[in-house]
């Protein structure tokens, strides 16, 4: 496709979860032409089945869309999808760097919420033109004058400019592609200049290897051209570029200003980073563009393969994901009651529950993981300074002279009538509070400082419970306290279980080991024996519960037809003990791991 | 195994009405059961065998009693032009006590049946009334009296215990009622919620709250105690003869290993080795044999493995245990060799016990049967 720079346009859409934004994408999808109505899936662009069932975009696709507009000229509407979790805050913050607009999607029920506005300020910092468009206008509870008011007074743009649509009927969709041609500005840039394109996502392809996906911003790229990515010196020579349009549009060349796909026989994901910059081997751009950061795992969590013999499997499931998901980082670890498994980090519990989700639906995987956490950062008393994410690696107490830990700036938007509500959750979870302003006359913004441990426990599902669904949440990152931690073990019948021992804070311990116990006590099946599970910080015992000794096991009844289901019952519970860890004489199964690392509120 | 007798089983899958406690395969209408006759007929005829040494024949179901005696008697002469029978041919009737009108019982005896297996449950209609059985205590009385009365001295009865908020007076209650009528034989089964039945779904929902473990037990305990006092043998799990020539002899082929044959839907088969039962839907039944084909939904070769798994499973249920000998045939290994810690552990729990090469569970250790089955399996599996 032939098409001059002045008719590109490359933008995204932004909202807060739930908006709309990938109904939204999928009404312009079908609108351009691109994929014939029988062939159309709802939600296009979340492709894998964890995103649709949840609602959210975790890996983002991109669309370039043909269109005709008013004034009879050609366009080419790129829509870089972002991911819409707060965990993927820098992934999101690459693909604006690729845009030059942003239509900021606002449910005409919801309002402005957390998300909105965090992702409000990313466009800006991104100097992005951003349209406001009310979306859900169909609901029966829409209040598009309320939205209108919190677009020009919370967010201070102009709500005489924003779209009114309904992604869902359809109606004021087309309006989106006359909003990106009028107030989208066309990308800049210079064709002839030395190659200077931004890496803002990639994707594996079992065929073609890996798949970049980048945006142009100086010189042009074509089959044959050698090309290097600054961060990692990685040379690759250029196979195939292209647009993407659901499936793969091979071109001859990619110019300045486009949005596209580049294939070059990539199997080393380790040389493909989000944000990095590829040029020319030969000719290359003066320096790399602005922003790049290596990929920072927040939470940890080790996981091991209920059955030990399938670790081969673990291996290689996590170096497949691994191409699809640069941020994910793993090393060996190992546990006695578990044994040879990964220590995984993660830019959040989001993306470890979708990574376990994957590695167990798409691998066929059975999976223990052990209670997230984040990186304390311990100064010994001999003066030395050492980062720790895993229990295992917790110092002698008497060895250490400070513990620190990491929080967060939370900002969360709710009605007013939940700010008790609110407050009670986060000083629940060792919040002070920092702040709170009024965005509109009931709704109100409040500010805290977290423990980021305790965002990672249960922290978030509270929020929502408490606030009926109506509180949004949104982070960052603030720095290294000073706290209290204490090392909470467990053991069952006298056996420590060293995959459930879990870095807290002293005054939560007592809570937290009571709340494990018990949960332990409804997942550990009765055994012939008594099982007694026990929460220790040291040598001190602060919880205990007891599995009774079951009092029978009999099969009343066997005759001709029960004896093959019988035995074929006791061949099926072999394949379930493969499930079960043994640690001493006790089962422990699965379910047990997991129920730990849930609260019982 | 060849020389041993064989037994036949006939699976009659009606019923008045489904018990919620039930997973054997019926249904609960008779418009069928003309059709399944004949199709049995030709089941009968066309896996004759007159090689066969047959010496016992069941009727389970189901409802057999459902049967009209005239069908029996049909049923029974197809076998006698098919098979071989002994002369001493034990044939049992599973009767419901709800389905039989006067006469039946003369009638069944003149064509040959000589055992009765009687469906009472209980003699007690509280516990009739939440197994929703179709009878009351009373006139499950009157068919038993009936019954002896019309010359059957081979009487089984089944009851079961372990109902929600069952205590030993009321079990013993009901099986002092029982004992009046001298029954030959016994089944007492405690309560098991079957995945599948009305009755596990009403558990699973928490409308029903089960008996709890420590209760079961010594009801369990309590009923070989007293019944062995009463002069029963507590010869199986479930099971109790008057006498060792009262044990079922057809049951006794299961727990034993030897071949059967099995007749009607969902019945199963044994040859020694290998295993077939058929489709468990009486349309399919017809069907199939209505085009001369047999209505095997299944067949499995057993392995070694299989066949000793088995030879625990089954033997353990017995009061004569597993016979160490003929395991030791099959399995090539020592026995003790294989199953040391488990005698260790068994020994430890005064769950079992070797006698004259046979390895038996004590009545605590029948309480565990499960477990040890599972200890035993996993070393057959390690092997």
């Amino acid at each position: 496709m032939n098409i001059k720079r002045k008719n590109i346009r490359n933008f995204s859409i932004i909202a807060h979860i739930d908006h709309g934004k990938s109904t939204l994408s999928d009404r312009l999808i079908q609108l351009s032409g691109i994929v014939a109505d029988r062939d159309f899936k709802d939600q296009i662009l979340d492709s894998m089945d964890i995103e649709r069932e949840r609602g959210i975009t975790i890996k983002s696709q991109t669309v370039s869309l043909p269109y005709t507009a008013e004034d009879g000229e050609e366009y080419l509407l790129n829509l870089i999808d972002t991911p819409g979790h707060v965990d993927f805050s820098y992934e999101v913050s690459r693909a604006l760097a690729s845009c030059e607009g942003a239509f900021l999607l606002v449910d005409a029920s919801q309002g402005v919420e957390a998300q909105t506005l965090a992702n409000i300020y990313l466009a800006m910092e991104h100097d992005l033109e951003i349209v406001p468009v009310v979306n859900k206008i169909d609901l029966p509870s829409a209040e598009i004058d309320w939205v209108k008011d919190q677009i020009d007074e919370d967010l201070g743009l102009d709500s005489e400019t924003a779209l009114l649509v309904s992604a869902k009927t359809g109606e004021g969709v087309a309006s989106v592609f006359e909003a990106a041609v009028a107030m989208v500005p066309p990308p800049e840039g210079d064709s002839d200049a030395p190659l200077k394109a931004l890496v803002f996502d990639s994707h594996y392809d079992p065929y073609r290897g890996i798949i970049v996906h980048f945006r142009v911003f100086e010189g042009s790229v074509a089959p044959g051209d050698k090309i290097t990515f600054l961060s990692s010196d990685a040379v690759y020579k250029v196979e195939e570029v292209g647009l993407f349009q659901i499936k793969r549009e091979p071109v001859k060349r990619l110019m300045a200003g486009q949005v596209g796909y580049m294939v070059a026989g990539i199997k080393m994901i380790s040389d493909i980073k989000c944000g990095d910059t590829v040029t020319l081997a030969g000719n290359p751009c003066e320096g790399p563009l602005a922003g790049f950061r290596d990929p920072n795992p927040v939470v940890f969590s080790s996981m091991y393969p209920v059955a030990s013999d399938e670790y081969p499997e673990l291996t290689e499931a996590l170096e497949k994901l691994k191409l699809n998901d640069a941020s994910l980082v793993y090393e060996k670890d190992s546990s006695a009651a578990l044994g040879f498994g990964y220590r995984c980090g993660f830019l959040g519990l989001l993306h470890l529950e979708v990574v376990q989700e994957r590695l167990e639906r798409e691998y066929d995987l059975s999976l223990i993981l052990t209670s997230p956490s984040v990186r304390y950062e311990i100064t010994r008393t001999d003066g030395t300074v050492e980062i720790i994410d895993n229990p295992s690696l917790y110092p002698d107490p008497g060895e250490i002279e400070t513990t620190r830990e990491p929080f967060i700036t939370a900002s969360i938007i709710v009605p007013d009538r939940y700010m008790g509500a609110v407050m009670q959750v986060c000083l629940e979870h060792r919040g002070v509070s920092t702040n709170y302003q009024y965005l509109t006359s009931n709704r109100i913004e409040m500010k805290f400082t977290l423990p980021l441990a305790e965002v990672v426990y249960e922290f978030y599902d509270r929020l929502k419970s408490v606030t009926q669904g109506y509180g949004s949440f949104d982070y960052e990152i603030a720095g290294y306290q000073e706290t209290d931690l204490a090392k909470l073990d467990f053991l069952v019948n006298g056996e420590r279980v060293d995959a459930l021992s879990q870095l807290v804070h002293r005054d939560k311990a007592v809570d937290r080991a009571r709340n494990a116990c018990k949960k332990l006590r409804e997942e550990i099946p009765r055994q012939m024996f008594k099982i007694a599970i026990q929460g220790a910080i040291g040598g001190k015992i602060i919880s205990r519960e007891t599995v009774s000794a079951y009092r029978k096991d009999v099969t009343a009844k066997c005759y001709g037809g029960d004896i093959s289901r019988k035995r074929k019952l006791l061949e099926k519970q072999k394949k379930g003990k493969k499930r079960m860890k043994m640690v001493g004489s006790v089962e422990i199964p699965q379910s047990a791991f997991l129920s730990v690392l849930k609260s019982s509120k | 195994m060849s020389e041993k007798n064989t037994a036949l089983y006939i699976h009659v899958p009606f019923c008045i009405k489904k018990c919620p406690y039930c997973d054997f395969y019926s249904v609960a209408t008779l418009s069928l059961k003309e059709r399944f006759v004949d199709a049995l007929l030709t089941e009968i005829s066309l896996r004759e065998d007159p090689q066969s040494a047959i010496d016992t024949i069941y009727f389970g179901g189901g409802t057999p009693s459902l049967l009209a005696p005239r069908e029996i008697e049909s049923i029974l002469s197809r076998v006698r032009d098919h098979f071989n029978l002994e002369t001493d041919c034990e044939i049992t009737l599973e009767v419901n006590p709800g389905t039989v009108g006067p006469g039946y019982f003369d009638e069944i005896r003149r064509f040959g049946v000589n055992r009765l297996n009687m469906g009472v449950q209980s003699l007690c209609d509280e516990k009739l009334g939440f197994m929703e059985r179709i009878h009351s205590a009373e006139t499950a009385g009157q068919a038993l009296r009936s019954a002896r009365r019309a010359g059957f001295d081979k009487l089984g009865f089944d009851l079961i215990f372990g109902l929600p908020g069952e205590t030993e007076t009321s079990w013993r209650k009901d099986l002092d009622r029982a004992l009046e009528f001298h029954p030959e034989h016994l089944s007492c089964y405690m309560l098991t919620y079957e995945p599948g039945t009305p009755m596990h779904n009403e558990l699973q929902a928490g409308r029903i709250s089960p008996l709890d473990d420590e209760s079961a037990a010594s009801l369990f305990k309590f009923t070989s105690t007293y019944l062995e006092a009463n002069g029963y043998l507590h010869y199986e799990i479930s099971n109790f003869a008057a006498g060792p020539g009262h044990r079922s002899r057809h049951n006794r082929k299961y727990w034993d290993l030897v071949p059967y044959l099995g007749f009607g839907p969902s019945a199963h088969s044994f040859d020694g080795s290998t295993r077939s039962w058929n489709h468990a839907d009486v349309r399919r039944y017809g069907d199939e044999l209505e085009q001369g084909v047999l209505p095997v939904a299944e067949t499995e070769t057993l392995t070694r493995e299989q066949v000793l798994i088995e030879m625990v499973m089954l033997g353990l249920r017995t009061s004569g245990g597993i016979d160490i000998k003929a395991f030791e045939k099959i399995s090539s290994q020592g026995f003790m060799e294989m199953f040391k810690e488990v005698a260790r552990e068994c020994a430890a729990r005064s769950w079992a016990m070797i006698v004259n090469h046979r390895f038996i569970l004590t009545l605590e250790g029948r309480l565990f049967l499960d477990t040890v089955t599972s200890l035993f399996a996993e070393k057959i599996w390690n092997r």
